[in-house]
């Protein structure tokens, strides 16, 4: 069980002003300014469930991460994770969590993965059957078999990634926080990062929480997704039913010597704007859809629920 | 040519960064070593019962222990690394992208350094005076301050050269951080940091004037201090520019080698 | 505690096996702590060509005192430097996360984890320094007396350590820790001076306020003069104090880090 009640947090920081005076002047004193990363949010998630994380760089997706993983204080609020504070960093709650950041590695780069991963056996002791067991299904699944007494560093940047979702889960968490696995991967490897995301979730029902940058990523494993914006959420609910959230629009795509372009309207509007197009542009082509989850998602981001 | 402004000005910006760094390494770090030499020269005075060593009273054993720490700073300018540590992570390349000589826009930046702590060292001087030791300053003149100084930035620019000529074997080793080290000892240990040059054996002292140790630090030290004659500091400067151009070929010779080495990582 | 030391024999082997592939930088290393130990027997050995005794020591007990910090110097290089190199770096930024999540000592991690493998020939040097100056010694002392000395080298060792992280951890709030390495690196000066020069607020800093005192002096003072019950306390008693301040401030340090990542 994840249970957060408004939790925030907030962060100061200096300002220089630029050039040499300002470098001088900064010697002496300095000026502070506040910026609010999270404003008071509520989350609840069930055993098993995985949930996608989306927002726009700097809306706050990363900071609620690494408060939940116990990293970051928050300002205010709190949260309770299988029954800890994450914050507390009890040995309990993290023997049972892992973080994996597609832009940060955990393994040693100077060793081959299986030193790395023996000594994150005794960081967690885990037992001998049970980090034999993981061993072999892990590299079984991501197909990383081979690799394993290769020094990381020489590894390419999917079978890396493969490494370090191995290493973060051969102690079985029971909460995994992912924070852009597929990151800088080519479209294969992100297949592959996602095929075993899948297959792990339904075969140890961990609580997830994901953070992607790549839709496809959110489509495949997310059924619940949270569209964070400015530090506040601004949906949390079904991944099907976000579509309604653009209620009663239809996107037209119209093609014309110039090239495609998108246009959404109020389905009450559709044949006065249909009809203004054919006035305005000489098309070739005209396409009336159902908004796309990416389109809706990309708006929701862009201008929040409201606006839409 | 304006650049050359442009790239002191961002370097001094970049000194200034940080204002708890600046403010220890300006006051913190020269007085504790200021007073552990002090302390240890009160001590061996005491034992001997002597008010001179070697041409030296306790008081002007203080000021020259003020003045030689700053004037290594001066020497070091950006301290060890400011090559190498380019060179390992890969930036270094951007120096080849630029329209200019590495080795120019290197030397301005460490000057830039060096003009700096020369700064230091007259507010420090000052301060010392001051509120300190008037006594220590009897001979000591603006004229010799002035002179000294002059003394302590040939003296830069030579170590510079030496300094980039062994940070350049980065292009063969991945850290020689060590070595740079290693030349900070020497330096500090036979330049006459850590204890006057005077106090070494004879012998020692004839083959360090060899060597350009003694012109980088203690000859500098002596004129601030107003005890080498005018022919000794011009003696002492040519040897300094004598010594910059034989480091300056060997800067030349080793790019000319190791320019293959650089495999341009980190980009 | 057993998991601790099953722990610490990986990063041994890790290290030892890394060592294992020869680099140039090895080698300068090993060298750069030769050097030093040279600069500083000759330093002393140049000042007593001009006095006899200096704070109530004799050439050869200064050079049983030379010998103690030299040996703490080469432990702290093989057991912390490198550590100790990278902690600011980590802290700075922000890559202390994945310490954070283990449940592991972060500190016991991020201070022991790097052994410099390749460092272990100058112990080997320091300690030959050390039965060196004891054999020339001249007055009769028992093998209890080097086991104490011993003891309190290792201690001193953790002194120098503790030293070294109050001036490390400063980064948590400052961003940078340059200015305080370097005021580390100068103050480690005091260490390599005999106590008894300090006097007044100079002594009260460097033997109870950041204790480079007694790192080495008054481990050789135990052993050179006669064990002296209130010198002894007073290192215990400074010893266990600046260890539980390090402690302290390296928690606080953490909840700033928390506080201000993101």
């Amino acid at each position: 069980m994840i249970e957060v009640k408004n939790l925030s947090k907030t962060f100061t920081s200096h300002v220089k002003e630029p050039g040499l005076k300002g470098s001088i002047k900064s010697l002496f004193s300095r000026e502070l300014v506040t910026k609010d990363a999270l404003k008071p949010v509520n989350l609840n998630i069930e055993q098993g469930e995985i949930v996608g994380l989306i927002g726009a760089n700097g809306a706050g997706k990363t900071t609620l991460i690494k408060i939940l993983a116990g990293i970051v204080h928050p300002t205010a609020g709190e949260a309770k994770i299988l029954g800890y504070t994450p914050w507390e960093r009890a040995n309990e709650y993290r023997r049972q969590m892992a973080l994996i950041m597609g832009q940060k590695n955990q393994v040693w780069w100077d060793l081959p993965a299986l030193d790395s991963f023996i000594l994150l056996k005794e960081i967690y002791q885990i037992p001998d059957a049970q980090y034999k067991y993981n061993i072999e299904f892990l590299a079984e699944i991501l197909m990383v078999k081979d690799q394993l007494k290769t020094q990381v560093r020489k590894l390419s940047l999917g079978e890396r990634m493969k490494i370090e979702l191995m290493a973060a889960l051969l102690h079985n968490p029971k909460v995994i926080f992912l924070d852009e696995p597929t990151i800088g991967l080519d479209i294969s490897a992100q297949k592959a990062v996602r095929g075993f995301l899948r297959q792990y979730q339904k075969e140890f029902k961990p609580m997830t929480i994901l953070t992607s940058h790549y839709m496809e990523d959110i489509k495949e494993l997310c059924p619940r997704i949270v569209i964070i914006k400015s530090g506040e959420f601004v949906y949390d609910g079904s991944l099907s039913d976000v579509q309604k959230m653009m209620g009663d629009e239809k996107v037209l795509s119209v093609t014309t010597q110039n090239g495609v372009f998108k246009v959404s309207v109020p389905r009450q509007d559709l044949a006065k704007k249909t009809h203004e197009l054919f006035e305005e542009h000489y098309v070739l082509d005209l396409n009336i859809q159902d908004p796309s989850i990416e389109d809706v998602i990309e708006s929701i981001m862009k201008n929040g629920i409201g606006a839409t | 040519m304006k650049w050359w402004k442009d790239v002191m000005g961002m370097e001094l910006r970049k000194i200034l960064a940080y204002r708890s760094d600046f403010w220890i390494t300006f006051l913190g770090q020269t007085f504790i070593q200021l007073m552990v030499a002090r302390a240890l020269w009160q001590a061996i005075f005491e034992t001997q019962g002597v008010s001179e060593m070697q041409g030296f009273t306790l008081e002007m054993m203080g000021l020259y222990y003020l003045i030689a720490p700053i004037g290594m700073k001066i020497l070091n300018g950006p301290n060890f690394g400011f090559l190498a540590q380019e060179i390992y992570d890969g930036t270094f390349t951007r120096y080849l992208l630029y329209p200019l000589s590495v080795f120019q826009y290197k030397t301005l930046t460490y000057l830039t350094y060096s003009l700096f702590y020369s700064l230091q060292m007259i507010i420090l001087l000052g301060i010392y005076r001051l509120f300190i030791s008037e006594v220590a300053f009897t001979s000591v003149d603006v004229g010799h301050l002035f002179l000294g100084l002059l003394l302590f930035i040939i003296g830069a620019i030579a170590y510079c050269m030496m300094g980039m000529m062994i940070e350049m074997i980065a292009l063969w080793a991945d850290n020689i951080w060590s070595l740079a080290v290693m030349l900070r000892f020497f330096t500090s240990f036979f330049g006459g940091a850590l204890i006057p040059i005077t106090f070494l054996p004879v012998w020692a002292q004839n083959i360090l004037v060899w060597t350009p140790f003694p012109y980088l630090l203690s000859l500098p030290i002596r004129t601030i201090m107003g005890l080498s004659t005018f022919q000794e500091v011009t003696q002492g400067a040519l040897i300094l520019m004598l010594w910059t151009l034989i480091f300056m070929e060997g800067v030349k010779l080793v790019w000319k080698k190791g320019q293959f080495k650089y495999t341009g990582v980190g980009i | 505690m057993r998991r601790y030391l099953m722990l610490y024999l990986y990063f041994l082997r890790f290290s030892f096996s890394k060592a294992m592939e020869f680099r140039l930088d090895f080698s300068f290393r090993i060298l750069m702590d030769i050097l030093y130990y040279i600069v500083n027997i000759l330093f002393f050995k140049i000042i007593f060509l001009h006095t006899p005794m200096l704070a109530g020591w004799t050439e050869e007990q200064m050079m049983i005192f030379v010998s103690c910090y030299i040996l703490v110097d080469a432990i702290s290089m093989t057991v912390f430097s490198s550590n100790m190199w990278w902690l600011p770096h980590h802290i700075n930024r922000g890559e202390l996360d994945y310490h954070l999540i283990r449940p592991v000592s972060p500190l016991f991690f991020l201070s022991l984890k790097e052994f410099s493998a390749n460092s272990f020939l100058n112990l080997v040097i320091a300690l030959g320094i050390l039965i060196y100056s004891l054999v020339n010694y001249s007055q009769p002392f028992t093998v209890a007396d080097v086991l104490l000395l011993v003891i309190l080298i290792l201690n001193g060792t953790l002194i120098y350590y503790c030293c070294q992280m109050l001036m490390i951890l400063p980064v948590f709030w400052t961003q940078s820790s340059k200015g305080f390495m370097d005021l580390f690196f100068s103050m480690g000066i005091a260490m390599e001076r005999p106590d008894r020069i300090f006097k007044g607020w100079l002594r009260v800093m460097f033997t109870i306020l950041l204790p480079f005192a007694l790192i080495a002096s008054f481990p050789a003072r135990l052993f050179i003069e006669k064990f002296h019950w209130p010198t002894f306390m007073h290192l215990t008693a400074v010893s266990i104090v600046l260890w539980m301040v390090m402690l302290f401030i390296w928690r606080k340090g953490l909840r700033a880090y928390s506080s201000a990542s993101s």
